[in-house]
């Protein structure tokens, strides 16, 4: 499958830990996420990348157009134009996360890209914020990939590029999480990150990029990566939290962020 | 939590499915609770019997309007007043064969009368049908008591029936007694009061005074004529005598007067006055006025004078006026006697009618008083014979009497629940209890099973709800998991009322 590409002067910087970061030069580390916009050698990368055949999405229990249970594609592409209207039909950086762990918000952060990336007019970019429990790489077959998002924010050697992989679904692009940590409030208070989530919203007026962050019952990690998006989607699992659970988990999000709440896993069986 | 019908029992479903390994550990758990609730559950006999009152004898259309029949009540609550009283409780224990080693006691007897009164059921089966029923772990002592409970109550009912109808009768009879003697009473005041007080009736009374008062008015009106005719007679005899006489006696005296003067002038014309004829005829005058200045003057001389020229016609006049006055007289003092005793005739008739009047209002309370106790002698007289007829009927048992239309009998099996009902039961229940559970600690549990109870809590939009997804490899898991749940529990069932079906043909 997809893998990176090393590009550029490779770092020497020591990649054992956040703490031994050196963030060099911001103004350097910007100017090279400048050139990465001069070209695209992604184009390249994607003619390797094979894509999903039916029964491969069905089992990452991915949407497509002609599935079977085609409610479900329903509610993504409901789901998407809710979101489409909130932001005015301009593209937008969205957080997903969920009340608690195991809860779904990959499931849904990586559908609703899916429902993007339907559309032939928009493409979708999905970045694994959960840095503590990773799970987009599982789905898109990135595992042992070379850099991830901790790999490009940690190391200003890393281009933009090298970190965003294909994923076997036309017009939708992966960054996957990297090594695993948990320190990711560092990360995500990085100026380096905050740079790196507007450039790939404004890189193109078509390209909207999905979070999936963490649970905001696990980690306070959302509050600041919440600030670093347009919206955020709070997914909340079917008989798995209280009502008084959500209300106060909802607290870590500010108002005029949330765009709201999704319902997974619900007991639907009849159309509504 | 407001949720549907529809979406309730899909969540429980679900939840059902989710909690599969405990279900059907609460499954097992509850089969086995149930059958060994079943096998340690004492066995109860029901013994009963059904009786019909027989209200349509032969008796009934004759003695219509007759003889009153004990009249449709409630005899479920009659029966229950009758026979769960002590003693016959007691009587029914006494009767029956309780099983217990040596004598029955005082303290075995409370026990078994409380037990009796405790497990007696008394129904109704329709309008006119009893069912009695008793309960007990031993079937011939179920029958027994039964037997015994239903006896005692047709005794019972056939006794109070007996004594019903005499006590009825009784009282009749003692009131016909009693309005006899008052009739008789009241009888004998109106013989003596007849019979003392008896002042002919009001109409003969009336026409005898308005008789009397007609004569009385008649002799008045006599009296008051003869009264007059009295007067009157009176009046004329006065007048005769006095003044018509003296106008008479100068009248006659002054035609003479007048007739001797005209001779006188005569003879004058021819004679001197001293012819003797023409002295004569002025002696004659003169005479002739001094008696007429005597008449004027007094009565004396001319009565004396001219008694001799009046009294002839006049005497028979006054005779016959006398007499005529004496008459008068004497038939008035006779009307007077008259008019008095009428009088007196009268006001005694009229105080005989005032008695009357008083004895009339005594007389009419007297016949209204008679006449009431006749007319309820007779009636009650009609009602003393009417009851006799009851008491008879009541008597020979031909009136409204209960009939053992299914008497009581040995129950073989023993009631309520039996073994098959507890095989049947215990699978049933199994499956039932752990629904309620799951539906309970959904109803229960707070976690969000339906997106439009997030709104009671938050006001964040809810933008979608998702359902669930299962890939293939999830759903051939599924697929797998069900059919050997499925499998198993068919199995189970197989097996499970297989034995059943073995253990209640005691085969085992």
């Amino acid at each position: 499958m997809a893998t990176g590409k090393t590009d550029g002067n490779a770092s020497s910087v020591d990649q054992n830990g956040i703490k031994q970061q050196k963030i060099v030069s911001l103004d350097s580390s910007v100017d090279q996420m400048r050139d990465y916009t001069l070209y695209d050698p992604r184009i390249q990368r994607m003619e390797e990348v094979v894509e999903f055949s039916y029964s491969d999405l069905d089992e990452r229990k991915l949407i497509y157009p002609e599935m079977k249970q085609s409610r479900v594609v329903n509610r993504f592409r409901e789901l998407r134009t809710q979101l489409l209207e909130k932001s005015s039909d301009k593209n937008f950086i969205v957080m997903v996360t969920s009340i608690c762990g195991e809860g779904g918000a990959t499931y849904v952060a990586s559908n609703l890209a899916m429902a993007f990336s339907i559309d032939s007019s928009k493409t979708a970019l999905l970045i694994d914020a959960n840095l503590g429990k990773p799970d987009l790489d599982d789905i898109f077959g990135l595992e042992g990939v070379e850099h991830g998002l901790t790999g490009f924010l940690e190391n200003n050697q890393v281009d933009i590029e090298q970190i965003i992989y294909a994923s076997g679904v036309k017009r939708l692009r992966v960054v996957p999480a990297g090594h695993r940590t948990e320190y990711a409030s560092e990360y995500f208070n990085s100026q380096r990150m905050k740079i790196f989530l507007k450039l790939v919203r404004d890189r193109y007026s078509d390209r909207f990029v999905i979070v999936d962050a963490p649970p905001l019952t696990e980690t306070a990690d959302v509050r600041q990566l919440v600030q670093l998006c347009d919206m955020a989607v709070v997914v909340v699992p079917y008989g798995k939290v209280t009502g008084s659970q959500v209300a106060e988990s909802l607290k870590a999000i500010p108002k005029e962020k949330l765009a709201g709440l999704v319902v997974n896993n619900e007991t639907i069986l009849r159309q509504r | 939590m407001n949720i549907p019908p529809y979406e309730q029992f899909v969540i429980t479903v679900r939840e059902a499915w989710r909690y599969k390994k405990q279900l059907s550990f609460v499954f097992l758990l509850t089969v086995v609770l149930v059958l060994t609730a079943g096998a340690l559950k004492p066995k109860k006999y029901i013994s009963s019997a059904t009786l019909l009152l027989e209200t349509d004898s032969v008796m009934t259309p004759l003695m219509k309007e007759r003889a009153v029949l004990a009249s449709s009540k409630d005899w479920v609550r009659d029966a229950k007043e009758k026979i769960l009283v002590r003693e016959v409780l007691l009587d029914v224990v006494n009767k029956t064969d309780w099983n217990v080693e040596g004598v029955i006691d005082s303290s075995n007897v409370e026990k078994f009368i409380k037990q009796v009164k405790h497990n007696t059921r008394v129904s109704g089966l329709g309008k006119n049908s009893l069912l009695f029923s008793y309960e007990d772990t031993d079937p011939r002592r179920a029958f027994e008591v039964t037997q015994n409970l239903v006896e005692a109550f047709i005794l019972l009912h056939q006794e109070e029936s007996r004594q019903k109808s005499r006590e009825a009768f009784d009282f009749i009879s003692d009131q016909v007694n009693n309005y006899h003697s008052k009739l008789k009473a009241s009888e004998e005041r109106l013989r003596v009061f007849k019979t003392e007080k008896f002042e002919g009736t009001i109409g003969g009374v009336g026409s005898r005074i308005s008789n009397l008062e007609q004569q009385l008015e008649a002799a008045r009106i006599e009296l008051s004529e003869n009264q007059f005719k009295r007067k009157s007679l009176k009046q004329q005899l006065d007048g005769e005598s006095t003044e018509s006489r003296v106008q008479e006696l100068k009248n006659n005296l002054k035609k003479r007067v007048i007739e001797l003067e005209k001779t006188l002038d005569n003879l004058r014309l021819s004679y001197h006055d001293s012819y003797p004829d023409i002295v004569s005829i002025k002696v004659q005058i003169g005479e002739l006025e001094k008696q007429m200045a005597a008449v004027e003057s007094g009565v004396e001389s001319p009565q004396a004078s001219g008694r001799s020229n009046i009294s002839n016609t006049d005497n028979i006049l006054l005779q016959q006026i006398r007499s005529e006055i004496s008459k008068v007289e004497s038939s008035i003092e006779a009307q007077k006697v008259r008019i008095r005793r009428l009088e007196d005739l009268l006001a005694e008739q009229k105080s005989r009618s005032e008695r009357i009047h008083e004895n009339e209002a005594e007389l009419s309370e007297l016949t209204r008083d008679y006449n009431v106790n006749k007319d309820i002698y007779q009636d009650l007289l009609m009602r003393r014979e009417n009851a006799r007829v009851s008491m008879n009927i009541e008597i020979d048992q031909k009136g409204a009497n209960f009939k053992i239309i299914s008497p009581a009998t040995i129950p073989q099996k023993p009631s309520g629940a039996s073994v098959m009902h507890f095989w049947l039961a215990a699978p049933l229940a199994g499956m039932i209890i752990p629904l309620g559970l799951i539906y309970a600690m959904i109803m229960f549990d707070q976690r969000i099973r339906y997106r439009y109870s997030l709104s009671e809590f938050v006001d964040a939009p809810v933008l979608t709800s998702i359902p669930k997804v299962t890939n293939p490899a999830e759903a051939l898991t599924m697929k797998k998991d069900f059919s050997v749940i499925a499998g198993v529990f068919c199995l189970f069932l197989i097996v499970y009322f297989g034995f059943a079906a073995l253990k209640i043909m005691e085969v085992i």
